[in-house]
């Protein structure tokens, strides 16, 4: 069961959801974000799942959070703690930027004693300095983001889902950001990165999924996972322009 | 399968002692998470409504202060149906029902509003409503103090204002679970949301806000109190006003209803848990 990893943490098989989007009252499109998805994370890995805009890259990490149920299949997880990395979720403008800490942090799942002990090396990480007591309405939007990463950087599950974009803040900070995550994520940490992009996936992670219409396609090493996903691109945008010509 | 768990649980985690504790975090070091959440968000709300308005918690009082002198000059001078203590019968109708109506406006919301956030971390949904409904009580506590402190110069305290808390723990249930089962149907039924302010504005006449009991015929006072606010609000005046005893199974029903209420209400949010983030709409 093991790939060269740790243990096997959770284990997708068969995924799929369905959204029901709402007409009216009485009528409803159902749209299946996901239809059938299966996927292995093990400890320590950085797993990248790969695929074009709008294939439920998305879905497939709400999913694994735990936020959503899916329809179909089944998700288990070996005790693992999941959370995606959301920025500022939770962020209450009027309450200071301690405060705000804690708010974030709890709602990630940490207890109040967990968040006070690291408490000193966000406020530090963060860069705020005296502003740390002010209230966030009046930080500026690179202020709030570089809060936003502070608390998200220091305070991780065991696995964490990454939603493309990594760096943050204003220039220097999202030099600094990037940098930080990027060797977070070739750590022991454990990772999931969804992104379009096929470098990024090629610089950061050690293995791959590669999604396509809600299926997963190819699980495995990345090089061959990405070319496959590469060369699929690459027929299926040949085909549009030869439809597009005629 | 039990054998892989347990390595899991002992060696997964890279020697990082807070990731373990928390791969085993049980159901109630869960709920205390929630419960911090849901204070400290009560605290900063507490403390942004001061920030955003000149008069910032002077509002609070002014508010059921322009209510009553609305009430007193309607019916106690144009009608002359006041009477001696009118003041304080309206201060005790007042207070009571504007702390059921702004909670229940509030929390009805509570859960839709934050869609948002619910798509990026998980919450257990009962903290919306809980948040809503423990910020209406320090409102009203403040309140309270206030103007019931000047009840205490109008009238002298008698042994059954000692009731009071009881009934106000009985109104903080029914509260709660009104609060919490309304937030977690408007979801799914977005139109609720618009019927929910008339229908409290309706209530309102039917509680007993500005008229006394005695004004209602007598055929009609059993379903009259079938409204849970009416008669509490009955009751409030009973142990202020007429050191009467409250009644004390009237209070029990009340009770019991709305904690089946809460309970069948956590138990559907508990059952929605994961289908709330969908409803996007």
């Amino acid at each position: 069961m093991t790939s060269g990893f740790g243990d096997l943490l959770i284990q997708a098989r068969s995924v799929a959801v369905v959204y029901n989007r709402c007409r009216s009252f009485f009528r409803s499109d159902p749209f299946e974000a996901l239809k059938d998805v299966s996927l292995d994370i093990y400890a320590g890995e950085s797993l990248g799942v790969i695929g074009r805009n709008g294939v439920g890259k998305t879905t497939l990490l709400r999913v694994l959070a735990k936020i959503i149920m899916p329809d179909r299949g089944s998700v288990t997880n070996y005790g693992a703690s999941t959370a995606m990395l959301s920025l500022q979720a939770g962020f209450d403008i009027h309450a200071s930027g301690r405060t705000n800490i804690l708010l974030s942090a709890l709602l990630l799942g940490f207890t109040e004693e967990e968040i006070r002990e690291r408490m000193d090396e966000i406020i530090e990480y963060s860069e705020l300095g005296d502003f740390i007591d002010q209230p966030i309405v009046g930080y500026s939007a690179g202020m709030r983001a570089r809060l936003g990463f502070s608390v998200c950087y220091y305070m991780q599950p065991d696995v964490l889902l990454i939603d493309e974009a990594l760096g943050v803040g204003d220039l220097e900070f999202r030099e600094k950001s990037a940098k930080a995550m990027h060797e977070k994520i070739k750590s022991d940490q454990t990772v999931v990165l969804v992104s379009h992009d096929a470098r990024t996936i090629r610089d950061l992670c050690n293995r791959a999924v590669w999604i396509e219409d809600g299926v997963s396609r190819m699980e495995g090493d990345v090089e061959s996972v990405v070319t496959a996903y590469q060369e699929h691109v690459r027929s299926r945008s040949r085909v549009e322009a030869a439809t597009l010509k005629a | 399968m039990l054998n892989l768990i347990f390595n899991l649980q002992f060696n997964h985690c890279g020697g990082e002692k807070n990731l373990r504790e928390r791969v085993q975090r049980s159901y109630r070091a869960r709920l205390r998470i929630s419960a911090r959440y849901i204070w400290y968000k009560v605290k900063s709300e507490l403390a942004a409504e001061a920030s955003r308005n000149y008069l910032s918690h002077l509002w609070w009082i002014l508010e059921p202060c322009l209510m009553i002198g609305v009430f007193w000059v309607i019916f106690g001078v144009v009608f002359e149906r006041g009477g001696e203590g009118f003041v304080s019968f309206l201060v005790l109708g007042v207070t009571a029902w504007l702390w059921f109506a702004h909670t229940v406006g509030k929390a009805t919301q509570s859960i839709r509003r934050e869609m948002g956030l619910m798509l990026q971390v998980y919450v257990p949904k009962y903290v919306f409503p809980f948040t809503a409904v423990l910020f209406g009580v320090f409102k009203h506590l403040f309140v309270l103090v206030v103007l019931v402190g000047l009840l205490l110069l109008l009238a002298e305290p008698t042994e059954t204002w000692f009731y009071y808390f009881l009934i106000f723990l009985v109104q903080l249930l029914f509260v709660l679970a009104v609060s919490t089962m309304l937030a977690a149907i408007v979801p799914f039924i977005p139109d609720l949301a618009l019927v929910v302010p008339p229908l409290l504005q309706m209530t309102m006449f039917v509680s007993g806000v500005f008229y006394p009991q005695s004004m209602i015929p007598v055929r009609y006072v059993e379903y009259f109190r079938y409204n849970p606010m009416a008669g509490l609000i009955m009751e409030y005046r009973k142990v202020m006003l007429e050191s009467q005893l409250p009644d004390f199974v009237y209070l029990s029903k009340v009770a019991l209803c709305s904690a089946l209420l809460l309970i069948g209400a956590l138990w559907f949010l508990n059952k929605f848990d994961r289908a709330y983030p969908r409803l996007t709409n």
